[in-house]
């Protein structure tokens, strides 16, 4: 291995913040860089090692291979036992432990405390596409499309929300961020402005 | 041993326990695909550190959503995220123990936003735990669309004691929104008139309502 893999870490004594953030990373990433690229010839040998040493570990026990078939049924016994232990229980275990809605791309409604809550902007004509990006998504830009309302530039979409409060923002095209000029704003948190909205009940 | 670690694994990737918070109500699940691994990993720690606080990790976790939304770097990323997490504790530490997920993620965002925690505590006076949110979420937007905060803090207050408050609150946030869209210095006056239309004059603040103070702009980020 090159001795160019050993980089020095940025000092203690660097800038604070966001600029020792970028120092460190930019740090991890040359290490990356710098790790030399294995030959064919080597890569091959590592694979070869690999795949006899799980041959090796499959046949411990029963060289005859009676032992490695009860080793596999093992194995997939407690894999079916395990999945048949996640898909019963898991969802008791959520909606015990919720007692109400879960925020998240795919939100159930009906959940307690869920209210159907209508999201609407009117945007200049023209818009193509509308989304709203939020909280209750995960901010992914392609989960809740909106509507045209209208021939006057207004956009809606009804959207499941737990109780409490969401942080919100619209996209047009894909690609321009918006907020709606008249509701409740939060503040540009370095990434841009955003539109808040609260929903009854929550915890 | 190595096909153990994988099936406990895959356990623990399919089960997502109640431990994680995934079922809580507003909860949202750390996915570190969406991040480079670099920002991942700073991620976890943050989020890990603020767990350990007893600090809820779901607002941390929408910031750094939102961040990769907007496609930002990830060292702006983090900072956006460390600064909400720091904010959240001290948004704990007005509000009390008893405040809700939302009550301190809207509180931390004031505080962001240049609001005195002193603010976060008059607020509290006025609404009990879990029912301060309009309240901090008003008080929020009517500094940043140019009311200064002492006048947003009194106006805020004096509505949160009214019954109906909620109502009351999201009314005057959009009636200042109106005005200040038309003119940034109608901010205030629109704040006025609609606090003298709306509170009793036994209810008004002494000095017949909030005290006229030139609009400001709060300090960028």
């Amino acid at each position: 291995m090159s001795d160019d893999v050993f980089l020095v870490p940025p000092a203690d004594d660097a800038p604070e913040g966001a600029a020792r953030e970028a120092a460190l990373a930019a740090w991890v990433a040359a290490a990356y860089a710098a790790v030399p690229v294995p030959s064919d010839e080597a890569a091959r040998a590592c694979a070869d090692a690999v795949w006899a040493r799980g041959q090796a570990a499959g046949r411990v026990g029963d060289p005859a291979g009676g032992g490695r078939w009860r080793h596999r049924w093992w194995w997939g016994g407690a894999a079916a036992a395990a999945l048949f232990l996640v898909v019963v229980t898991r969802p008791a275990v959520r909606q015990g432990a919720s007692g109400g809605g879960t925020v998240a791309p795919g939100a159930t409604p009906g959940l307690a405390g869920v209210q159907q809550t209508r999201i609407a902007v009117t945007l200049p004509v023209g818009a193509r596409t509308v989304t709203v990006v939020g909280d209750f998504n995960g901010w992914d830009t392609g989960a809740t499309r909106l509507s045209p309302v209208g021939d006057h530039g207004e956009w809606a979409a009804t959207v499941p929300l737990a109780p409490g409060r969401h942080v919100y923002a619209f996209v047009v095209d894909g690609v321009e961020w918006r907020v709606d000029p008249l509701a409740p704003q939060v503040p540009d948190a370095g990434f841009g402005p955003a539109n808040a909205l609260i929903v009854d009940g929550g915890p | 041993m190595t096909t153990a670690a994988l099936l406990a694994a895959l356990v623990g990737a399919l089960w997502q326990g109640p431990d994680d918070g995934a079922g809580q109500p507003g909860a949202v699940r750390f996915d570190p695909a969406r991040f480079d691994s670099v920002t991942a990993v700073a991620l976890r720690g943050v989020l890990d550190s603020a767990a350990a606080q007893g600090l809820p990790v779901a607002p941390l976790l929408n910031r750094a959503y939102e961040g990769a939304a907007r496609r930002v770097g990830g060292a702006r990323l983090l900072a956006v995220v460390r600064a909400q997490w720091v904010a959240l504790g001290d948004a704990r530490e007005a509000l009390g123990e008893g405040a809700s997920v939302a009550e301190l993620d809207a509180g931390a965002t004031a505080l962001r936003a240049g609001i005195d925690p002193r603010a976060l505590q008059a607020v509290r006076t006025t609404r009990p735990p879990g029912e301060g949110v309009t309240a901090l979420v008003v008080l929020t937007d009517l500094v940043r669309r140019g009311v200064p905060a002492a006048t947003a803090r009194d106006a805020v207050t004096t509505l949160a004691r009214l019954p109906g408050a909620d109502e009351a609150l999201l009314g005057l946030q959009g009636v200042v929104a109106r005005g200040a869209a038309r003119n940034p210095d109608m901010a205030v006056q629109a704040l006025q008139r609609y606090i003298r239309g709306t509170v009793p004059a036994t209810r008004a603040p002494a000095g017949g309502g909030p005290v006229m103070r030139p609009p400001t702009r709060p300090p960028p980020p």
